[in-house]
């Protein structure tokens, strides 16, 4: 009865949000609900009889979260998750609106959630996960941490927390260093053959540690082939083999953190056969190399969040490109990061546009990429790009950031994030 | 054979965290549009700097400054040297924290931390993250000191030209190149207080 009165407030908050703009919403009910409840995420939280998992690192929280929970629920276990725009305290409380019942409860016996690492600090401190999952520390949000090493602490506290299994990238050198401060927590790690790391055109350039090497210790959950979208990997001595929802290393790491997790919350029950079944069949989480019809015409959307993710999505690009959006908004609050990444492979954008058009711009200008139409209107620049012929190639690529992608997708009516379709 | 002008990429895997080395690209282009050849090279070791026309000394990390201290243990001595002999650099927040009390006397101390666009009181616009009490921008002879980290010369393309001009080229203005990108550089001046 206690959250009665809030809940209501914050569902009649988000009724009339969704009314003004569709698809739109989730922040501001979370922040009302937060303000008159604050307590009740933490209730929540800690009120599953599985416990909490948490995802975290600064790369592949989304597509690992996505793919942790779609195993476990394959496997038969009802989960509360939060979908990939709401992973900060705010839209905990979001999401807690949208699925549970007037009194706040929400349904499922495990929840599994990505987490902001600045976020997830705070969140342990009043719930403890039982498994949390570290995906990895690249240097990015220096507006927000200053120094990489920041991150690796702020991770290290939700290893710390954790009351079951701490599980980490043993290619990492942040996670390794992360163990060394582990007590009485047991861990385990996933990560990618050396030989498939070597043969992939991207590279995962994880933040420098400058400190002796740490000896990479023994990993039992490992991609062993990677080849476009077919992943091999071996768990436990079991090998097998299936299509991510996207080519790419990153992918694939996601995909091995989420299968080590997968076991870890199953136990015994875990079969590796359904999870990897589940795997080849899931959609990419929107916007992650998702392909979409647009006015019947094909256009891939790749979202670049931070200096990792433009580099490896940049990496990935087919090399035959023939038009490319690239768009930067308003959630890039200090665009110089754009600055470090090697745009090599971004051989010509067709039109720039988004909040900070003008940075993204004299960023390709400098590097020289001809870019054909400079748009200060990001609805014109749309339309303009969309409007282009059809290219020779048969798809239009949409480069864009978080911000960016929101204003298109709910300008193009793509309110359902979980609409999203295999390439 | 008309000179190539040498700029020097000091630790650029160290000292690269937030994009200062871009202003190396700023600075090469704008050379090359006005007729002007300049090579960009990556430096590990300072023994040479006099071989240099300009160096940019980047933000590090924490760990990253110990590692080039550990790596050349002479940084900081042949930097100054470098500056003090009126060659034009540029060092951004942590490089120009670390020498500014060489070069200028005064002894940083820690305030109240930004994380913040800022225009100093020249008008130049870039993105402070940092506590440190030294001056936003400074000119030391011809190095030129900032804490505004990232392309700050992409950002306020005068200041570029000044550093140029301080190599004793100029800058050819009427070169086409110059009129498009100085345009979207106002532009993003103008925008970073829109956010």
């Amino acid at each position: 009865m206690r959250y009665l009165p809030a809940v209501l407030i914050g569902r009649l908050v988000r009724f009339a949000v969704r009314l003004v703009r569709p698809g739109g919403g989730s922040a501001l009910p979370g922040l009302v609900l937060s303000k008159l409840a604050p307590n009740l995420v933490f209730k929540t939280l800690n009120s599953f009889e599985h416990g909490l998992v948490v995802v975290t690192g600064t790369a592949g929280k989304s597509t690992t979260t996505k793919m942790v929970v779609a195993i476990v629920r394959a496997h038969g276990l009802e989960v509360f998750t939060n979908p990939s725009t709401a992973n900060i305290e705010q839209g905990f409380f979001s999401t807690i609106i949208k699925q549970s019942d007037l009194f706040g409860r929400v349904p499922g016996s495990i929840a599994i959630l990505e987490m902001d690492e600045g976020h997830a600090a705070q969140i342990v401190e009043q719930v403890k996960p039982k498994t949390s999952v570290i995906l990895n520390v690249f240097e990015d949000q220096l507006d927000r941490f200053i120094d990489p090493a920041l991150v690796r602490d702020k991770l290290a506290t939700v290893a710390k927390a954790t009351t079951g299994k701490v599980l980490l990238n043993g290619d990492d050198q942040n996670c390794l260093i992360i163990e060394k401060e582990l007590k009485d927590v047991s861990v385990e790690y996933f990560g990618i053959d050396d030989s498939v790391a070597r043969s992939s055109k991207a590279k995962m350039i994880y933040a420098p540690t400058y400190i002796p090497e740490i000896e990479k210790p023994t990993i039992n959950a490992r991609v062993t082939g990677l080849k476009d979208k077919r992943v091999s990997v071996s768990i436990s001595g079991s090998a097998i083999d299936f299509d991510l929802p996207n080519g790419g290393l990153h992918f694939a790491l996601d995909a091995i953190a989420a299968l080590t997790t997968a076991k870890e919350i199953l136990g015994k029950n875990f079969s590796l056969i359904k999870a990897a079944q589940v795997l080849d069949e899931l959609p990419p989480v929107f916007s992650r190399g998702e392909i979409k019809e647009v006015n019947g015409e094909q256009v891939e959307f790749i979202l670049v969040q931070n200096p990792p993710s433009m580099q490896l999505n940049l990496d990935n690009l087919s090399p035959d490109l023939d038009q490319v959006f690239f768009a930067i908004g308003r959630d890039v609050h200090d665009p110089s990061w754009m600055w470090t990444v090697d745009l090599q492979n971004l051989k010509h954008v067709s039109v720039v546009s988004g909040f900070n058009y003008a940075d993204a711009a004299l960023l390709l200008s400098y590097n020289e990429i001809p870019v054909d139409a400079i748009e200060s209107d990001y609805f014109k620049a749309i339309d303009e790009f969309l409007a282009l012929p059809k290219p020779t190639n048969g798809i239009k690529t949409v480069i864009y950031s978080a911000d960016a992608m929101r204003r298109l997708r709910r300008y193009l009516g793509f309110t359902d994030p979980e609409d999203v379709q295999r390439a | 054979m008309p000179k190539v002008i040498k700029l020097a990429a000091l630790f650029p895997k160290h000292l690269n965290l937030n994009g200062d080395h871009g202003n190396l690209l700023v600075i090469q282009k704008r050379l090359q549009w006005s007729g002007v050849t300049a090579e960009i090279v990556p430096v590990t070791s300072t023994e040479r700097l006099s071989d240099f026309d300009f160096v940019l000394c980047g933000h590090g990390s924490k760990a990253a400054w110990a590692d080039v201290i550990r790596l050349d243990p002479s940084f900081v001595r042949n930097l100054v040297a470098f500056i003090e002999s009126g060659k034009t650099a540029l060092l951004v927040a942590s490089a120009y924290d670390l020498i500014s009390e060489a070069l200028t006397g005064l002894q940083r101390t820690s305030i109240e931390h930004r994380s913040e666009f800022v225009k100093t009181e020249d008008g130049v616009v870039g993105y402070l993250n940092s506590d440190s009490s030294n001056k936003e921008l400074q000119w030391h002879k011809n190095a030129l000191l900032t804490l505004l980290h990232g392309p700050v010369l992409a950002k306020n393309p005068p200041l570029a030209d000044e550093l140029i001009r301080r190599m004793g080229i100029e800058v050819n203005s009427d070169s086409k190149e110059f009129s498009k990108i100085d345009e979207l550089a106002e532009a993003s001046r103008r925008i970073a207080f829109e956010n």
